[in-house]
């Protein structure tokens, strides 16, 4: 049986076909030149955490930072006061002061949006994870549901297989049997037939036997019938033929003469012709007239008779 | 079993219904008889009514007289056609059986001459047989000689065997004259007994003509002298010989085939025996030496034998006797009487008077079986003699107490007067063919 190994190879096939399947499915996965947010960002949630406190401790510093910056302007400008002459001297200082922080607060502000726009881009990065990620895990889902159902479909094609193998088998087994069956049927009838034409051959051979028989029996009985009208008109012309013989009266002895003589359907002779001439003109001469003379030969009736009829042979032999 | 077997086959071909052989009849028997002829009356053309014979007439008694022919009588004929020239219609005569026909015509031509021209047709195969023209002179003796030989053309063309119908006979007639004295006569006629010749005339009897083989001369036993003498006698010059005068008696003179001798009878020894003569040394042997009559010889064809009467045996019986061996054998045991052989010249048939009682008839008897044929149912009949064909034999016989001669075909069928124009006729002998 070659199931088992048809099995095996159906397997082999299957395993070898998920495993693609499988490996296919990395490399169709693989994401698009990524930013560098998915390298830091992990699979751990942690780490998502610490990068979050680290960012607000960043922002708190700079608060401080912003407060301390607002004092120290505070000071300046009582100093100013103080210092009018020096005022002059510092507005113009602080007017480059004041230019230097626009410039700065320009710069913080162009920062800040730089910032905003980096948040804006971080979130939509995250946004972005977070999608690649449900997709990722949907991805997998689907692979683990589609291995699933490969995994079922094969186990399914699998048993329909053995299913249909074995009903294949069974199949097999029964069309085998039935075909067992009418070839022995068939055999028997083909046995039963050939007794039956043997026995009608027979039938038919004793039949055509018998009939035959009786054919023969009926054209030996015509035969039998027309040798006997034969009979009775060669004796007839051998006795009309013999009352027109005037047997020449010579001493020679011994003589004897063959004739053919050809017949046309009356009776009349057509012609006499010595076959075999005895050598004495007038012994043969006495012959052609005793059938020339004796025409019309008496034939029989029956004209399915003439053939025999159509040729005669004469033999003249008076010592015969 | 052969016939079987045959008969077998027979049947198996005429099943097969192909190829069948062709019906095979045996004829053993025919009809014994003569050929039915018919001679038309021959065509004339001359200055004269009438021509000056019927040469049919003499045909058709010529070839009645064989035997042989049975010709068709004239009145039964249904059409005469006279022309050989002329076309035949055969049918006419199919339908009266007749096998051969004779047409001719006469014709006068110059110097009382005639053309005769015949033709002999095979009726039933609607053929021209023979024919043929002749030239031939006014006197009857002539006109008779040229009918005779169309007889025997006919007879030969028809049987295959000479006719002898131009041949002769010789006879003694017995008359007497005014002064009632006896008057032998050796006559020499036609072989139908016309146009009779005397050759020599005696008032003592004559006695055993015989013929020499050229048909020439003839030997006899004379008595002029008072006592038996052999001669012989050249019949165109008349020149006689006496051949032999022994004492006694001089009898039953026959020539040998080669002519050069003579059988004869002699006493002289005693007792009638028969010696042989050369013709030309006269030197005498003889032949037989018993004190029985041996007499009546002939010569056997080959010339080697000489068949004789004798009754040695006590009564007359015929006997053969060679020349060199001198052994005698008897030829005829059938009857009580038989004598006067006559030799077919073939030697297979000899005849002879054939006694039986008072009876004497004229018998054939075949040479190599013995067989007697009783040929006629007259008598006294005596005499016979073969034609030079074997055909027909002339004999003697009696009728109102006066010889007469008849012939006889050799199957004994056709028997005829001869007629004659007188006397009392005995003794005829039949020429050979003139050579």
């Amino acid at each position: 049986m070659q199931h088992p190994r048809f099995l095996a190879y159906s397997v082999l096939v299957h395993v070898t076909f998920v495993a693609v399947l499988v490996l296919s499915l990395d490399w169709s996965t693989k994401p698009k030149p990524a930013p560098h947010v998915i390298q830091a960002t992990a699979v751990d949630e942690s780490k998502i955490k610490a990068e979050m406190d680290k960012l607000r401790l960043a922002d708190e510093k700079k608060k401080k930072l912003e407060a301390a910056q607002q004092k120290k302007l505070d000071d300046a400008k009582k100093a100013s006061k103080r210092e009018e002459q020096r005022l002059a001297d510092l507005k113009k200082k602080r007017e480059a002061e004041r230019r230097k922080l626009k410039a700065e607060e320009k710069k913080r502000r162009v920062e800040e949006k730089k910032r905003k726009t980096e948040e804006q881009k971080r979130k939509a990065a995250e946004k972005q994870r977070k999608v690649e990620e449900k997709k990722r895990r949907d991805v997998e889902k689907k692979r683990v549901a589609e291995e699933r159902r490969l995994k079922e479909e094969k186990q399914a094609r699998k048993q329909a297989q053995l299913e249909k193998l074995k009903a294949e088998e069974r199949a097999l087994e029964q069309k085998m049997r039935q075909e067992e069956e009418a070839r022995i049927k068939q055999a028997e009838e083909r046995k039963r037939q050939a007794e039956l034409e043997r026995v009608r051959k027979e039938e038919a051979r004793i039949r055509q036997q018998q009939l035959a028989e009786e054919q023969r029996r009926l054209d030996a009985a015509r035969e039998r019938e027309y040798q006997s009208i034969v009979d009775k008109h060669v004796e007839i012309i051998r006795q009309k033929v013999e009352r027109n013989w005037l047997r020449p009266a010579g001493s020679v002895k011994g003589l004897v003469c063959t004739v053919k003589v050809r017949i046309i359907p009356g009776g009349d002779v057509l012609d006499v012709r010595i076959t075999k001439g005895s050598g004495n003109s007038v012994f043969d001469r006495s012959v052609e007239t005793a059938v020339l003379k004796a025409s019309p030969l008496p034939l029989p009736k029956d004209r399915a008779l003439f053939d025999r009829f159509r040729e005669l042979e004469f033999i003249f032999d008076p010592e015969g | 079993m052969k016939v079987i077997l045959r008969s077998l086959l027979l049947l198996v071909i005429s099943l097969g219904g192909s190829a069948q052989a062709a019906l095979t009849i045996e004829i053993t028997r025919g009809v014994k008889g003569a050929m039915p002829i018919a001679i038309v009356p021959f065509g004339w053309e001359g200055a004269k009514p009438a021509a000056p014979m019927d040469v049919a007439a003499l045909v058709t008694a010529d070839l009645y007289r064989s035997g042989r022919f049975s010709p068709l009588p004239e009145h039964d004929m249904l059409s005469r056609p006279n022309d050989p020239e002329k076309r035949v219609n055969f049918k006419n005569w199919r339908v009266l059986g007749v096998e051969s026909l004779v047409v001719g015509k006469m014709r006068a031509i110059a110097n009382g001459q005639y053309e005769v021209k015949f033709i002999l047709f095979d009726v039933f195969r609607s053929t021209q047989i023979t024919g043929q023209t002749f030239i031939v002179g006014g006197k009857a003796s002539d006109l008779r000689a040229m009918a005779h030989q169309i007889s025997d053309i006919i007879y030969e063309a028809l049987l295959d065997e000479r006719g002898a119908f131009n041949t002769r006979i010789a006879y003694v007639t017995q008359s007497r004259d005014r002064a009632g004295k006896p008057r032998y006569s050796l006559q020499v006629a036609d072989a139908d007994g016309f146009g009779p010749q005397e050759i020599l005339y005696s008032s003592e009897p004559l006695m055993s003509p015989a013929w020499s083989p050229q048909g020439k001369s003839l030997a006899y036993v004379t008595f002029e002298n008072g006592r038996p003498a052999i001669y012989t006698q050249d019949i165109w010059t008349g020149k006689r010989e006496k051949v032999s005068s022994f004492r006694g008696i001089n009898g039953a003179p026959a020539w040998s085939p080669d002519g050069t001798r003579l059988a004869l009878v002699l006493s002289k020894g005693g007792s009638p025996d028969i010696y042989i003569l050369d013709l030309l040394s006269k030197k005498l042997t003889r032949l037989t030496r018993s004190y029985a009559i041996d007499t009546e010889p002939v010569w056997t064809p080959g010339g080697d034998a000489i068949v004789f009467t004798s009754d040695r045996g006590g009564k007359p019986q015929l006997y053969q006797v060679t020349l060199s061996g001198r052994q005698v054998k008897r030829l005829t045991f059938e009857g009580e009487y038989n004598a006067r052989a006559t030799l077919s010249p073939d030697g297979k048939m000899v005849a002879m008077v054939h006694g039986n009682g008072n009876q004497y008839r004229i018998a054939v008897m075949d040479m190599e079986n013995g067989a007697m044929q009783v040929l006629t149912d007259t008598t006294l009949d005596e005499s016979p003699s073969f034609a030079p064909n074997g055909s027909m034999i002339i004999y003697a016989t009696e009728s109102q107490n006066k010889g007469v001669l008849s012939a006889v075909s050799v199957d004994g069928r056709v028997r005829q007067r001869l007629i004659l124009q007188e006397g009392d006729a005995r003794e005829p002998v039949w020429s050979p063919y003139s050579r």
